[in-house]
């Protein structure tokens, strides 16, 4: 028996891809990872806007009736402080008797930071921050804060993120298990950006149009807007990444909309 | 509201960590992947032109009728691990299904370099008999998540009188 070595050529390349294997590798595993992320992420909105109707505003009242913030709570400080908070309470009470706002136990909360912010948690809790008390001290900026939180309640916008947050987390749990990369378990976010953006848009509207209601007027509505658009300027590609629009924007809309309510009048 | 502040400097340093820093990953480590795996493959194709003269064959018994003046036990073995981008394609391909294309070159690498140090730890010998390729699991982890690829290869290094 004689050994003959014979030069195998590209077959000893067999199992090498090579650049244009990898490269259309890389290209149907992405395309297709795309695919599905899209169907995956219009799959869930779909699922929450078909749920959604079916739950009643009792039912959201029984479900996070146990609903507490402990953590972030503080408590106003001093007789200022205290009495703006105790005004913004009670211009609640009167928005929340308005008709078209959801029958919730509405409690507002103070919470000790500040940065002017506010926030609607499940079951009709909302935050306001010191610093949103300090910023905005008459009735009408104020109610309308209210009223834009209170449209968050009115559009459901707390369970829709809710059931988007859990459909997502079944959703990467099927398909990665618990070892998913950080790149997977954050894409959901950004895509949920876009959504907020047409919710805040709608609670604005909301709210400007309780205020008027209950109020008569919507002059001074626009005070938190003017004063966010004169602190920051932003270039038009970091609107992508933001749950909440352009401040600028956001006024212009609400002028656009109190004309109307004004005309209706 | 939520935050009518819209994001802050500190909310875009970690808006650019949360999605920036994997890509970036998969980018960086994928490039220096490749690269290392074009030098292995380059340096695999001379050693292996190189070495082209020992032949090594997977029978137990070869009836040559020469004369054996020393048979041994040649042994080696060969971890190479995959880069963050292939890691991320194969993850991919766990949910498609498919040739995991990202990792045959692996397997491959292993099964080459195996088979090179092999000759190499004989210079002297005429043949390799018996050759036996086995992958194992030395390096075991987390559920999903696989090290590289780990390849032990022996066989009988024969040299004739």
């Amino acid at each position: 028996m004689k050994y003959v070595h014979r030069e195998m050529g590209e077959s000893a390349e067999a199992s090498n891809p090579g650049p244009a294997g990898m490269r259309r590798e890389i290209a149907f595993l992405l395309g297709a990872a795309a695919v599905l992320f899209l169907a995956g992420y219009f799959a869930i909105g779909w699922t929450v806007e078909l749920i959604l109707p079916r739950i009643s505003v009792e039912r959201e009242r029984a479900w996070f009736s146990g609903f507490s913030l402990a953590e972030r709570v503080g408590q106003p400080n001093g007789a200022e402080e205290t009495a703006r908070f105790t005004r913004a309470q009670e211009t609640l009470t009167r928005l929340a008797a308005q008709p078209g706002v959801p029958a919730l136990d509405y409690k507002l909360v103070f919470v000790a930071e500040e940065r002017p912010n506010a926030f609607a948690f499940p079951g009709g809790t909302i935050g306001i921050t010191r610093g949103m008390l300090q910023l905005l001290d008459d009735e009408t900026s104020m109610a309308f804060v209210l009223g834009h939180e209170l449209g968050h309640f009115a559009q459901r916008d707390h369970l829709r993120g809710i059931g988007r947050a859990l459909g997502r987390a079944i959703a990467w749990t099927i398909l990665f298990g618990d070892t998913s990369d950080a790149l997977t378990k954050n894409a959901g976010t950004l895509l949920d950006l876009a959504h907020s953006r047409h919710q805040e848009n709608g609670a604005d509207i909301f709210g400007l149009t309780l205020v008027h209601g209950a109020f008569g007027k919507t002059a001074g509505t626009d005070r938190l807007f003017v004063w966010l658009e004169q602190r920051q300027r932003q270039p038009a590609w970091a609107q992508w990444v933001q749950t909440h629009p352009d401040p600028g924007n956001r006024v212009q809309r609400l002028r656009e909309h109190a004309k109307q309510l004004g005309a209706a009048k | 509201m939520d935050d009518p502040n819209t994001l802050e400097t500190y909310d875009w340093i970690a808006v650019a960590l949360v999605y920036g820093l994997p890509i970036l990953g998969l980018i960086f480590f994928g490039f220096i992947g490749a690269y290392v795996e074009r030098r292995h493959y380059a340096a695999l194709r001379i050693r292996e032109a190189a070495t082209a003269r020992l032949p090594i064959m997977t029978a137990r018994t070869l009836e040559t009728g020469r004369l054996v003046a020393d048979a041994r036990l040649v042994a080696t073995e060969v971890m190479i691990s995959h880069d963050y981008f292939k890691r991320f394609l194969a993850q991919l391909r766990n949910l498609f299904g498919g040739r995991i294309r990202s990792y045959d070159t692996l397997l491959d690498r292993a099964r080459r370099e195996a088979l090179l140090r092999l000759k190499e730890q004989c210079p002297d010998a005429s043949i390799i008999a018996n050759l036996r390729l086995e992958t194992l699991c030395v390096t075991t982890s987390r559920r999903n998540s696989i090290v590289g690829v780990e390849l032990i290869a022996y066989g009988t290094a024969i040299r004739y009188a």
